[in-house]
């Protein structure tokens, strides 16, 4: 079977990912705010005999990359892997979204056009003539809308059949202005001369030189005959900027934005007045300067008082049909049949572990992340970097950071890697470091699990308040460590969406699922390896020794230390762990209220996960990993006697 | 901020905008452009007579080559204070312009080459150049120079913020906070301290 690769690659949040999902069946994160993919990810799918191998990469605005998640774009790019490039252009946005086309194009990538998002340009009164612009750009047009999967099949197959015609998918080149145009002709004659120009096209690295591009000439630098060819790219680059009055990275710029209004004039027209009444009252009322923050508060505290309420209706019906019924069932097959103590392993820990796990974390899980995945469709979290930009800078971040931050909310893991949309390094430790305070999911449980269920929503919601503000205090003192200027938030401001169900679905689905794979074993696991560990009397060892802080510090019960250390495995697992060595579900009769807050207060803040660890490790390397993590030890140790003190003082 | 720059120096600005529109400056026309009377222009510009700022032929004024320097070192301050500084008057301080750029706004050579070239070649007068962040909602502008970093510049004219596009303030938020704009056809967010380095060109709007 033969086999064909295809790349997806675009501008930020046009639909590559949603593409790429249709095509492979896979689950790659799609919501509507720039900056989601910042790993490239892989599928496979079989079409007409081939066997296509789908490449989904991150968002990129240009070649000359702006930060890292952008660099593995033009990384993937140059090395000339695929054998077609899809490039997925927005149609309501194509003016912009044409800026990369043309870099394609000078690139002579094997290019097909997908003119993604009709539906929205539509929608917003644009026609894009795609046939007009096929016979403009020289390239293949094929129209979609990735959340129906409209023109897909198209799409495939333009791909195979130019594969099998073995059609060269590169577009003619276009012309630049004359004076730019002359002066990479001059550069291109001599750049010809050098043996890069075997690997990449000598058109493409002239522009690129002339653009002052740092990479490019760095390659060229190492090649023979090389620094006559700089010297000549920068007297060239200097006559332009002097022309031109501007850097000369602009004067091309602004030359291809030139081309594209004359594409743009020729294809598109605007053929009815918009149709976006709601979408702009609720722009207009989300980012209001005063309505804009109440609806940010408000959006968190009702997101988690729902997912408290439709939870706890969840857990109780689970709990009472399937969880009673299961371990009533599992004792009596068992006891007539085994010794008392591995009844007690396989009861206490398998059994309970799972029930656990299906009381107590699932019914919170899932509508966490459909609300959350609502949330994230709308658009509406780029509207909080922009209420919260100002804020940022309070900690050395600009408003972008906010978006891995707010995902940090579902799990933390993808929240770290999500940093990458930051521009330098300083940011992104910083970023990072907020993130691994943010309560994920798990975290989320055991808040509503400890305090919700016990004390009521509100000390619940206070949790959330003091980490936040935990959260911006830690990240200012780092910041104020390692200072710097923070830099300005660009990013695009995606418009209002509906969010489809089908989308919403299909990701809490996968959630969910990925979730239950992960958690259960490690709960059911964990929940027999402690039955096993008291059963051999390691846990005797362990509670005392840690007593001086649970107990003297934290003012809890010394049973506690377990949950704890537990907790580093999973966060929800502090919670499962509670109840198993308290020997009840009933918290609130062996602990006080202050303690079930300190010990969620706690759990919330201390060492993230060993997933998390993990991918700060991965991201930041050991010693900032290491860092970062004993700060939210230290950070948790001095929230929880706070606590502590403070309910001392509140009770005498 | 306008009643602090001198006046003189916007007569001189008037000359050389009229010039460059290919117009013969004379007392009316410039009263005009600077809405200010007459007489008053006339003394001004007797003063840049004497001064060797300007001369009279035939009733209609042309600036010197000190008058040249005069207006360009005008825009220089005038761009510096209000759009990399922030704050009025800065200049002041300043001696050495081209070391100050250079250390202070981390400007190379080239780069303060083509932006002396491009004070040379703007159109029209300095004075009605604003930042971005102080256009209000619903004003629509043309951007006529980017004053900061050249990543950052660079990213920005990737995303379709070049020299010369249109743009239209779409909100602000309170407080200092990012400033939203509408370019080719997509909305960008920019933060403040970056919509306050870009000048724009009023072109008045549908507020
Ligand atoms: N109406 C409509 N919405 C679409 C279409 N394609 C994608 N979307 C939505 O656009 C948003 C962005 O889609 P993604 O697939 O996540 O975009 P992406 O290009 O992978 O984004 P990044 O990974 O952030 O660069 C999501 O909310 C999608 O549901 C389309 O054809 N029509
Ligand atoms: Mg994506």
């Amino acid at each position: 079977m033969r086999s064909i690769t295809v790349a997806l690659a675009g501008n930020a949040n046009v639909g590559k990912s949603s593409i790429f999902n249709r095509l492979t069946g896979l689950s790659q994160h799609v919501g509507n705010w720039p900056g989601k993919t910042v790993e490239k990810a892989e599928g496979v799918l079989y079409f007409k005999g081939y066997r296509i191998r789908v490449i989904d990469l991150p968002g990129a605005y240009s070649l000359s990359p702006y930060s890292v998640e952008e660099i593995i774009v033009r990384d993937y790019l140059l090395s000339r892997e695929a054998d077609v490039v899809v490039d997925v252009v927005d149609a309501s946005a194509l003016e912009r979204n044409l800026y990369l086309t043309l870099q394609l194009i000078e690139l002579q990538a094997p290019l097909v056009v997908a003119l993604n998002q009709v539906d929205m340009a539509e929608k917003r009164g644009i026609a894009v003539d795609h046939e007009r612009l096929s016979e403009t750009l020289g390239v293949k047009v094929v129209p979609t809308v990735a959340i129906t999967g409209e023109g897909l099949n198209e799409l495939l197959q333009t791909i195979v059949e130019a594969v099998e015609k073995g059609e060269r998918l590169t577009a003619k080149q276009l012309t630049y202005g004359k004076e730019v145009e002359e002066r990479i002709e001059r550069l291109e004659s001599e750049v010809r001369k050098l043996a890069l120009s075997e690997k990449y096209p000598p058109r493409w690295v002239s522009i690129k030189l002339l653009e002052r591009d740092h990479l490019v000439a760095e390659m060229v630098s190492k090649c023979e005959g090389g620094a006559e060819v700089l010297e000549l790219a920068d007297e060239l680059a200097m006559e332009l900027e002097e022309m031109h009055g501007e850097p000369s990275p602009i004067v091309i710029a602004s030359e291809r934005y030139s081309k594209i209004s004359e594409i743009v004039s020729r294809v598109q027209r605007v053929v009815a007045p918009p149709r976006v009444r709601w979408e702009r009252t609720l722009d207009y009322v989300t980012t209001h300067p005063v309505l804009g923050y109440a609806i940010l508060l408000s959006t968190i505290a009702g997101m988690l008082g729902l997912v408290f309420y439709i939870g706890g209706l969840l857990s109780e019906a689970i709990e009472a049909y399937v969880g009673d019924p299961l371990a009533e069932a599992a004792r009596a097959l068992l006891s007539s049949s085994l010794p008392a103590e591995a009844v007690r392993i396989v009861v206490d820990g398998l059994v309970v572990g799972f029930v656990a796990g299906l009381v107590v974390v699932l019914p919170y899980v899932v509508p966490f992340y459909a609300v959350l995945s609502i949330l994230e469709d709308s658009g509406y979290l780029a509207r909080v970097a922009y209420l919260t930009d100002n804020l940022m800078h309070r900690i050395g971040l600009h408003g972008k950071a906010v978006l891995p931050m707010l995902m940090g909310f579902g799990c933390n893991v993808p929240a770290c890697v999500g940093c990458r949309i930051l521009e330098t390094d300083r940011e992104r430790v910083l970023c990072g470091l907020a993130t691994v305070f943010v309560p994920c999911a798990a975290r989320t449980i055991v808040i509503l699990g400890a305090v919700g269920r016990y004390l009521g929503v509100l000390p619940a919601l206070s949790i959330y308040l003091v980490v936040f503000l935990v959260l911006l205090m830690v990240v200012r003192l780092a910041y104020k460590v390692a200072p710097g200027e923070p830099m300005d938030l660009i990013m695009e401001m995606p418009a209002y969406r509906r969010p489809s169900l089908r989308v919403t679905a299909l990701k809490t689905w996968s959630k969910t699922k990925s979730f239950v794979i992960v958690a259960f074993p490690i709960i059911i696991a964990a929940s027999a390896a402690l039955e096993a560990l008291s059963a051999v009397g390691l846990t005797e060892q362990l509670v005392p020794a840690m007593a001086p802080l649970t107990v003297g510090l934290l003012g809890l019960p010394a049973a506690v230390a377990i949950p704890l250390v537990f907790g580093f495995l999973r966060k929800e697992l502090a919670l499962v762990m509670l109840a198993e060595v308290l020997g009840t579900w009933e918290l609130s009769e062996v602990m006080t209220p202050a303690q079930l807050y300190t010990f969620a207060l706690v759990t919330s803040i201390y060492i993230p996960c060993v997933a998390t660890l993990a991918a700060l490790v991965r991201e930041f390397g050991w010693k900032r990993a290491i860092l970062i993590a004993m700060t939210t030890l230290a950070v948790a140790i001095v929230a929880g006697a706070l606590a502590h003190v403070i309910a001392i003082m509140l009770r005498s | 901020m306008s009643e602090k720059v001198d006046t003189l120096d916007c007569a001189l600005e008037v000359i050389m905008t009229l010039e460059r529109r290919g117009l013969r400056p004379d007392d009316a026309s410039i009263a005009e452009e600077l809405g200010k009377p007459i007489a008053e222009v006339q003394k001004m510009m007797e003063e840049a007579i004497q001064r060797g700022l300007a001369v009279k032929k035939d009733g209609h004024y042309e600036l010197t080559g000190e008058g040249l320097k005069r207006v360009l070192r005008h825009r220089e301050l005038f761009i510096h204070d209000r759009f990399v500084h922030g704050e009025d008057r800065w200049s002041a301080k300043v001696r050495d312009w081209g070391r100050h750029w250079r250390h202070r706004h981390g400007l190379t050579k080239d780069l303060l080459e083509s932006f002396y070239k491009a004070l040379a070649d703007l159109d029209g007068r300095v004075e009605e150049l604003k930042p971005l962040s102080d256009m209000e909602p619903g004003e629509r502008g043309v951007v006529v120079s980017i004053a900061c970093g050249l990543g950052a510049a660079r990213r920005l004219a990737e995303m379709g913020l070049t020299p010369g596009v249109q743009v239209a303030v779409v909100r602000k938020a309170p407080l200092r906070g990012p400033v939203e704009v509408e370019v080719r056809g997509t909305r960008v967010v920019l933060g403040y301290g970056l919509a306050s380095r870009i000048a724009v060109k009023g072109l008045g709007g549908s507020a």
